[in-house]
């Protein structure tokens, strides 16, 4: 009995035991979901706060965003509002997601909601959208799966681009085209150059390549102003482009250069009928505020393939041909030929021996005597450049000075002359041959550069020449490039006490202010006007020489008459006070042993005392 | 393992032995809890080892058969308990098969903390199953029992071939079942 109780006392223990622990539990698991209401509804409200901040950013995004559930817009903040003109009577809510897209995108965006609901990444896209009223305009979208209210949604980002696109075309339209005339500038000609060859080549059709220089265009600049030079290049341009077939390509190459590329068919043949017209559209007369402008054009014609292969070889043999037109007289064209590709390859070889010319030692110095006039005497030489090219021959500075100026391999050939010259002038005075003047040409592109007060210098002291010994002959062109830079320049020089003369003068643009306010020392009358002297005094060309040489004396300066080779025109000159004379009469340019020889043997002297 | 278990164990030792012999096998053990079960809490699998094994020693009856007996009881409780587990299920190849997946799940949304076995299956063909258990502890004879229970509760016919697989600890057995009567139909 005594064990039943027992045993039903431990079984009354251990129920009681199962219920305080199920109370225990059950007091564990309150406690778990007191905790867990508590944190549901903290997440809840940083949800909320989340979602309002979310809404906030949603509706004061300066962009678009728009929310299309089942292809109609659900949602749309304040930037959607605004940039697709919603009002009172029309609302973005609610309208086909198709509606505010241009027919031409709907199926591509039809396309890309479908894939982004299949689990696409976002997408990017530019497209055109429609505004409520139905004004097309172009937009950046960007678009991505979410759910919306529980439904599948796509949220749009929305960028009006139109201003940016327009800006984009203007930046291609100016890169491609020439700002003043509209027409296409040098690198989309070049670029439609390049292409052409490609069709031409696969279809063997010829191309010409047109180069067209307007003549004289500078002067028109000058005299008239800018403005109006631009307004010419407008004119001309639109004429050109009228009498051009609209398969013809007609391009600003820069300046006054126009190109013009015109593809032909296989039998065609450049028609001298359209250069013709091209010609004479331009030389009709235009009129400009009031002026009745002139102007010619010189147009070098190259053809492909025989020509040129590439764009830059075509352009080249047109540009010579042009150059070639300009120097036989203008206004005329000329096609590119055999000769002109042969100048082309003597100026290709004078160009890479310029290169390394003074390591080549093929430069020399000639000297052409000048003498007094009142003494008789040799008072100094004129130093001439000249080059033993060894399979061009001996070439005059003519030849390739100019292509020396398009690089600066002239600076150091200047440098060159100078120091050369005034070291043989100091020779010749230390072998007992007199103080004698050297007078040296400068290069235009000499005058600017900074450098040359200090070659000059430097001449002078590695020579022993005193500055007065030294001339430098300048023409009256080049001193007119730049008066400011060359007057700074030449006062520099004068300063040191070298001398200054004008060469050639009498034949360029001159301006007589220019000899007032130079630091000249002499002048050289150009061998034009000696050679024009006659017998009877009383002829103009006798008297401009008269004049000139009191013009001259007038201001001080020594005159110097070129070109002497009569002893008509030196008794002329002598008889009118010319200072100094040189010319084939006296002497050629000689090198210098030969020059040493002249003044020993005072050789002059006979003619100017008789 | 859950008290649920122990309760079901308890309740089934004092219905079909005694409340005495309920009392002797929790007195032979030294049992953290006590023997004090309530069905929401979790006991240490080895207190239900112990109770079988003093029950055995008591009844004479081996731990294999025992652990079998519990496991058919164990089916029956559950139609008793969890009807709507065992109801929409038209047979025990049916019901087997979503063991792992239906009612495991129920378990864990009732007891996070439940340690279930896994149950694994590949028909062999329609009226064959292989029935594969898997358990950190050793309980295949109960599982084996659970499977009777279920074919009783069906009225179905099966034999049952049972393959225990060598494991360190735990169980790996895979129980081959073969519906006679459907074979013969």
């Amino acid at each position: 009995m005594l064990n039943r109780d027992d045993i039903h006392s431990r079984q009354l223990d251990r129920e009681k035991r199962a219920r305080e622990e199920a109370e225990r539990l059950l007091e564990q698991k309150s406690r778990e979901l007191f905790r867990q209401a508590t944190e549901r509804e903290s997440t809840l409200k940083a949800l909320s706060q989340s979602e309002e901040r979310y809404r906030l950013i949603v509706e004061l995004s300066p962009d678009a965003i728009l929310i299309a559930s089942e292809g109609k817009i659900a949602f749309a903040n304040s930037a959607a509002r605004h940039l697709f003109l919603e009002n009172d009577s029309q609302i973005l809510n609610g309208l086909n997601l198709l509606e505010i897209t241009a027919a031409k995108y709907r199926s591509q965006v039809t396309e890309s909601i479908a894939t982004l609901i299949q689990g696409a990444e976002p997408s990017h896209s530019e497209e055109i959208a429609l505004r409520l009223d139905g004004s097309p305009f172009e937009v950046s979208v960007k678009r991505a799966f979410v759910l919306y209210e529980g439904k599948p949604a796509i949220q749009m980002v929305v960028r009006d681009v139109s201003e940016r696109k327009k800006l984009e075309k203007q930046l291609a339209y100016q890169a491609t085209h020439d700002s003043l005339t509209g027409t296409s500038n040098r690198a989309s000609l070049f670029s439609h150059l390049s292409k052409t060859l490609i069709e031409a080549d696969q279809h063997s059709l010829p191309v010409w390549v047109a180069f067209l220089d307007l003549d004289r265009f500078k002067q028109i600049n000058d005299r008239f102003g800018h403005p109006v030079g631009d307004q010419l290049l407008i004119t001309v341009t639109k004429r050109l482009t009228r009498v051009l077939r609209h398969t013809d390509m007609l391009g600003r190459f820069g300046g006054d250069e126009f190109v013009i590329v015109m593809k032909g068919s296989p039998t065609e043949t450049m028609s001298s009928d359209l250069i013709e017209r091209l010609m004479s559209s331009i030389r009709e007369p235009i009129k400009i505020d009031g002026n009745h402008l002139r102007v010619g054009c010189s147009i070098g014609v190259a053809t492909y393939p025989d020509d040129g292969k590439t764009a830059d070889e075509l352009l080249a043999s047109a540009d010579a041909a042009m150059y070639r037109a300009k120097q036989s007289g203008r206004n005329r064209c000329q096609f590119y030929n055999a000769d002109i590709q042969a100048h082309l390859l003597k100026r290709a070889s004078i160009e890479m021996a310029l290169a390394d010319i003074l390591d080549r030692d093929e430069l020399f110095i000639e000297y052409q005597p000048q003498v007094s006039l009142h003494t008789g005497l040799i008072s100094g030489a004129e130093a001439l450049l000249r080059w033993a090219h060894p399979e061009l021959g001996r070439l005059t500075p003519d030849e390739f000075i100019p292509i020396a100026e398009e690089t600066s391999i002239i600076n150091p050939i200047g440098a060159w002359v100078v120091r050369k010259a005034c070291v043989q002038i100091a020779e010749w005075e230390q072998h007992g041959l007199g103080r004698l003047r050297v007078a040296v040409n400068l290069s235009a592109r000499q005058l600017p550069e900074l450098g040359l007060s200090s070659i000059v210098e430097s001449a002078l002291k590695s020579s022993g020449l005193t500055p007065e010994r030294l001339e430098l002959e300048l023409t009256e062109t080049l001193m007119m490039s730049d008066v400011a830079l060359t007057q700074k320049t030449l006062h520099e020089l004068k300063q040191r006490g070298v001398q200054i003369a004008i060469d050639d003068f009498g034949t360029g643009y001159s301006s007589l202010v220019y000899l007032q306010t130079l630091p000249l020392s002499s002048l050289k009358m150009d061998k034009q006007f000696v050679q024009a002297l006659s017998d009877d005094s009383s002829r103009t060309s006798n008297q401009i020489v008269i004049t000139l040489i009191k013009l001259a004396h007038s201001l001080k300066l020594r005159v110097v008459a070129e070109g002497v080779e009569t002893t008509s025109q030196l008794n002329f000159l002598r008889h009118n006070g010319c200072d100094e004379i040189q010319g084939f009469l006296l002497s050629r340019p000689v090198q210098a042993n030969d020059f040493s020889s002249i003044i020993k043997n005072h050789q002059f002297e006979r003619w100017i005392a008789s | 393992m859950k008290g649920i278990i122990f309760r079901e164990f308890i309740d089934m030792v004092e219905a079909q032995f005694s409340p005495q012999m309920v009392d002797d096998i929790i007195q032979a053990s030294t049992l953290a809890s006590g023997g004090a079960y309530t069905s929401v809490g979790t006991y240490p699998h080895d207190e239900m080892f112990q109770l079988v094994e003093h029950l055995s020693i008591r009844t004479e009856i081996p731990i294999p058969g025992l652990l079998m007996h519990f496991g058919r009881h164990l089916f029956h409780r559950f139609t008793v308990i969890h009807p709507e587990y065992i109801t929409s299920h038209a047979s025990a190849f049916e019901l087997l098969k979503i063991l792992d997946n239906d009612v495991h799940v129920e378990v864990r949304k009732l007891y996070q903390d439940a340690e279930v076995p896994t149950f694994d299956y590949q028909d062999l063909s329609d009226n064959r199953m292989l029935f594969i258990y898997q358990s950190s502890r050793p309980l295949a004879d109960l599982a084996q029992g659970l499977i009777e229970g279920c074919i009783e509760h069906f009225g179905e016919t099966m034999t049952i071939e049972r393959n225990d697989l060598p494991v360190a600890t735990g169980a790996h057995t895979e129980f081959t079942l073969h519906n006679i009567l459907h074979a013969q139909s």
